[in-house]
């Protein structure tokens, strides 16, 4: 038996690689970063970017060509009997529920923890009212909508509270109720000490969830900050134009980054707090000539720097 | 919620939470797959007495001899046509529902997800077993010889079965798995002396069907429940060898890190 606090326990991923076909398809490139206990973690980057593949590394169903994942001071890779027992995934597919109730998944996968009898059946209670999906409880898998079916699946993965949650886009196709619902039950888990790695495309729901986040980008870890406290590397501003007239730009305010986008007509401003009301006035202006359709001002700006950060293609 | 700060984990677990998780996947597996089995009972009813009825009216004469080849082909064919040809066509379908990635996250080892199924679909090729008995018994009147050894017998013919059937679906992707499988039950009810004597087939055939497993189970159920020729060790190693590799293969798919 092993007993873990939720102290000092890191998940060390050191110079992790993987290529398939012979090196000529690269998944992920030389990765390296300590997961702690109690912080949400989002790993966000391109379709095909090394994201579930990484999770798929820690868990031990991939095996990195080189580097190394440890944990607790035993290696993952070596003992991946090790590396199931002490995490929990959920996977980027639905979990199989085709002819299961939900209730029925819930509780098997219990069991197939160890968890019987009693404890098994409020176990399962807790995490249906969580999550609010106690109506559902017993309809087959396979007649439950896409958004149910991923609650289902993060329902498996959660319900039994391993020390390292792997969570590949649990928030898809889920309505927006139950999306806060779920990053709240992430964000209990941290409280208690356990490490959560989430998968996702969602940068809006980094920015307000998440403590800190991975951008990968063609295998590589490109970029990992904190979305929270005196830390927090994000630019604070960031104003969204749409042009009428591309031609018509001129006389820009001042920015920390201008990004264009011609084939959107978008111009794309990072912005200090000082340089906001120019930014505005210059705004006006443009709209008041009738050369810019809307605009958007935030302070939301992972989604911005995301594009100038990756090159996007895949 | 509550949640306590301290989390248990358990590398080496105790036999009495193993058995439990072991349990739980015998639960698991038996909730997923229940609503075949009642659709698989009835088609191996059918299949029995497909067998026993129905390819007894193209025998003019059906003898005793033939009588019991036919009854205890009804048996053994339906023993492989579960273990290897419906088994891995489900299997396939789970491997492409993304069940076998799933299974392969969960804390349990490789071997007893596989034991945990094998021991459903014995289950589930039990009725065929039973109505194969049944319509011998009512059809030509034959007396089975029910003990311990035959028991053994049908419980190692099955589990041999079931262990080439998930090696087939592990393996093969599903259009080679499902040609696989139809080649063995062509193989099995036209070309092999299953449901009628071996000395009806060209010699050299005689060898490929001592190393292949199916006849060997079939003179084996002969042998013990039809108390019918003579118990041969080698057939009993030649199917015990085969469902050892059956299951290696398995373990290996089911083991193997991309």
């Amino acid at each position: 038996m092993i007993e873990i606090k939720g102290d000092n326990k890191d998940l060390i991923i050191n110079a992790v690689s993987k290529s398939y076909k012979r090196g000529t398809v690269r998944a992920n490139c030389d990765i390296s970063v300590a997961l702690h206990p109690g912080q949400i973690v989002a790993i966000i980057g391109h379709n095909g970017a090394g994201k579930s593949t990484l999770l798929n590394q820690i868990i031990g169903i991939v095996k990195p060509d080189q580097g190394q994942i440890d944990y607790n001071g035993i290696s993952f890779i070596d003992n991946t009997k090790y590396a199931r027992s002490l995490v929990s995934m959920m996977p980027q597919l639905y979990a199989p529920l085709a002819g299961v109730t939900l209730r029925q998944s819930i509780e098997s996968i219990l069991h197939i923890r160890g968890i019987s009898g009693k404890k098994n059946k409020e176990l399962c209670k807790e995490i249906l009212d969580e999550l609010k999906i106690e109506k559902w409880a017993d309809r087959p898998g396979e007649k439950l909508s896409g958004g149910l079916q991923r609650l289902a699946s993060f329902a498996m993965a959660v319900v039994y509270p391993s020390p390292i949650l792997l969570l590949d886009e649990p928030t898809n196709d889920v309505d927006p109720v139950r999306r806060k619902l779920i990053w709240n039950y992430m964000r209990k888990l941290a409280r208690n000490g356990h490490i959560l790695v989430v998968v996702t495309h969602n940068l809006l729901e980094v920015e307000q969830y998440a403590d800190r986040f991975l951008l990968l980008n063609h295998g590589k870890l490109i970029q990992d900050e904190l979305t929270v406290g005196e830390h927090k590397q994000i630019s604070s501003n960031t104003l969204f134009v749409v042009m009428n007239d591309w031609d018509a730009l001129s006389n820009l305010p001042e920015s920390l980054e201008t990004r264009y986008i011609e084939e959107e007509m978008q111009v794309i401003f990072n912005l200090s707090a000082e340089q906001v009301p120019d930014a505005i006035a210059w705004v006006l202006k443009q709209i008041h000539e009738r050369k810019v359709v809307n605009y958007r001002l935030t302070s939301a700006t992972l989604e911005a720097s995301y594009g100038g950060l990756t090159d996007g293609n895949e | 919620m509550e949640m306590n700060n301290t989390i248990i984990t358990n590398e080496n677990d105790g036999w009495v939470l193993r058995i439990n998780k072991f349990w739980g996947l015998i639960r698991w597996s038996l909730v997923r797959h229940k609503y075949l089995l009642p659709i698989f009972s009835m088609v191996q009813v059918a299949f029995a007495l497909a067998i026993v009825y129905g390819l007894a009216l193209l025998i003019p004469d059906v003898n005793d001899i033939l009588a019991l080849y036919l009854s205890s082909g009804a048996i053994s064919l339906g023993i492989i046509a579960v273990g290897c040809v419906l088994a891995p066509q489900i299997v396939s379908t789970a491997k492409q529902d993304g069940i076998f990635k799933y299974q392969k996250t969960l804390p349990v080892s490789r071997s007893l997800i596989l034991v945990a199924d094998i021991i459903i679909w014995c289950v589930a090729s039990l009725p065929g077993v039973f109505m194969g008995c049944l319509a011998a018994k009512l059809r030509f009147d034959i007396s089975l010889d029910i003990t311990f050894l035959s028991f053994l017998v049908i419980l190692i013919a099955q589990i041999s079965m079931i262990c080439i059937g998930f090696a087939i679906a592990y393996t093969f992707k599903p259009n080679v798995m499902a040609l696989v499988t139809q080649l063995i039950m062509i193989g099995g009810l036209l070309f092999s002396p299953i449901t009628y004597p071996m000395e009806r087939l060209p010699e050299w055939t005689i060898y490929i069907h001592q190393i292949l497993p199916f006849v060997p189970i079939t003179d084996l159920l002969r042998s013990t429940l039809f108390n019918y020729g003579v118990f041969s060790l080698i057939d009993l190693i030649v199917v015990l060898l085969w469902a050892i590799f059956g299951f290696l293969i398995s373990l290996i798919v089911l083991s193997r890190r991309d």
